[in-house]
């Protein structure tokens, strides 16, 4: 018998990027928002292990996405493009301690590492117990969410979130077009927003 | 109505392939023509799903399009100083500058285009300027040689044959004297012998 090994790729480490890049490049600013857009919950959370102050973070990362913007026309793909805004934005936040006279963390985040760790755990406006109640209850009804999806849905967003597996190899394990699976991983994010939105709404 | 909540639905969907990095040209078309508030609105929860589903502590919610909006005021801003700098005519040989800080993708090369071939086309100007000047002189020479050569067409040339040997003899003579003393004082004053520098050209003479 057999046995296929799928690789497991890295999450977001695109050619969609590239695409998104290339259109920046040729002077679509637009295309820059998407990025921005894209990649600000990481890139703050990323800062947010230097800067401990919420609005300095987001000063910082302000300041990250502008040098990416302004230095795009350098990016060749030579790396994906979050490698690349992840050593800019780790560079600002580092300069930015140095300014202001505050030590950088001896060591870099890992990259690889990087989601391991809470990505919003240093910033001091949600680290309360009230917001640990609240993130351990979404956390519960995200999950409770997740089981009540149909079996195809459960699935597919399983294998993409926890799996980190592509389309295409999703679609090659449950035997279905890479459109389904596109749509149907869509439909599971959005069955479970409904779910959760009303905690959302509460101030979440 | 339908056909609203259709295409809401695309563009979501898009979204949802875009945040997990599989969008495809589609897609990206797609959502450049979108709302950014709401893509952003959404993004965040998928991003608060995901982390939530990796123990990832959460997202702060709220921040939506604020970054963005911070960014591109930003980057607008730079847009703006860019418009003001003084536009420099190139027909005066004045180079404009543009700064590498502020060289944005939405204003693409074609100034630094411009300005290479502006300076491009300087240095050629100023090389065949030079240029000129430096042969103008050099052809006035020319043509004032071939002036005065013109007239040597009308020269009587008498054969070497035809000559009197003895004074050709007594001129060559003389003349390999003149060289003579002419070697002996610059050896004297430059330290460098002229002699093998020289070449003594003498008529042949007829014994």
């Amino acid at each position: 018998m057999n046995t296929v090994l799928y690789e497991v790729p890295m999450p977001h480490e695109t050619s969609s990027d590239q695409a998104l890049v290339e259109k920046v490049q040729q002077g679509d600013k637009r295309a820059f928002d998407l990025l921005v857009i894209k990649y600000q919950y990481k890139v703050i959370g990323l800062i947010g292990r230097y800067v401990q102050d919420r609005s300095e973070a987001l000063d910082v990362a302000q300041e990250s996405f502008i040098k990416a913007y302004r230095a795009i026309e350098s990016f060749r793909g030579e790396s994906a493009f979050y490698t690349w805004l992840y050593r800019i934005a780790v560079n600002t936040a580092k300069n930015y301690l140095v300014s202001r006279s505050r030590r950088p963390p001896e060591s870099d985040v890992e990259l690889d590492n990087e989601e391991v760790f809470s990505v919003y755990e240093s910033l001091s406006d949600i680290d309360t117990p009230e917001a640990k109640l609240n993130s351990d209850r979404l956390e519960k009804e995200i999950h409770y969410a997740i089981q009540q999806l149909p079996e195809e849905l459960r699935s597919a967003l399983t294998l993409r979130e926890f799996d980190g597996l592509s389309y295409e190899d999703i679609s090659l394990i449950m035997e279905c077009p890479v459109g389904t699976v596109r749509s149907r991983i869509f439909r599971a994010r959005e069955a479970v927003e409904k779910h959760i939105h009303p905690l959302m709404d509460t101030g979440e | 109505m339908a056909a609203l909540n259709e295409n809401a639905s695309e563009m979501l969907t898009s979204l949802s392939a875009m945040f997990d990095g599989e969008a495809s040209e589609l897609d990206i078309e797609r959502l450049l023509h979108a709302d950014s508030a709401e893509l952003s609105r959404q993004l965040e929860h998928f991003h608060l799903i995901q982390q939530t589903l990796h123990k990832d502590s959460t997202v702060t919610l709220g921040l939506e399009d604020s970054l963005l909006l911070r960014v591109r005021a930003e980057l607008d801003k730079d847009d703006e100083l860019q418009a003001e700098e003084p536009v420099i005519s190139l027909e005066k040989n004045v180079l404009p500058f543009v700064s590498p800080k502020k060289a944005s993708p939405s204003r693409p090369n074609w100034r630094v285009m411009l300005s290479g071939v502006a300076v491009a086309a300087s240095v050629s100007f100023v090389i065949i300027l030079g240029g000129n000047g430096l042969l103008t002189s050099d052809t006035v020479h020319t043509n004032a040689v071939a002036e005065v050569r013109t007239p040597t067409s009308n020269m009587i040339v008498t054969p070497l044959a035809e000559l009197d040997k003895e004074v050709l003899q007594a001129d060559n003579i003389r003349l390999q004297h003149y060289l003579r003393q002419h070697a002996e004082q610059a050896a004297m004053t430059v330290g460098q012998g002229m002699i093998p520098m020289a070449r003594v050209v003498s008529y042949p003479v007829k014994e």
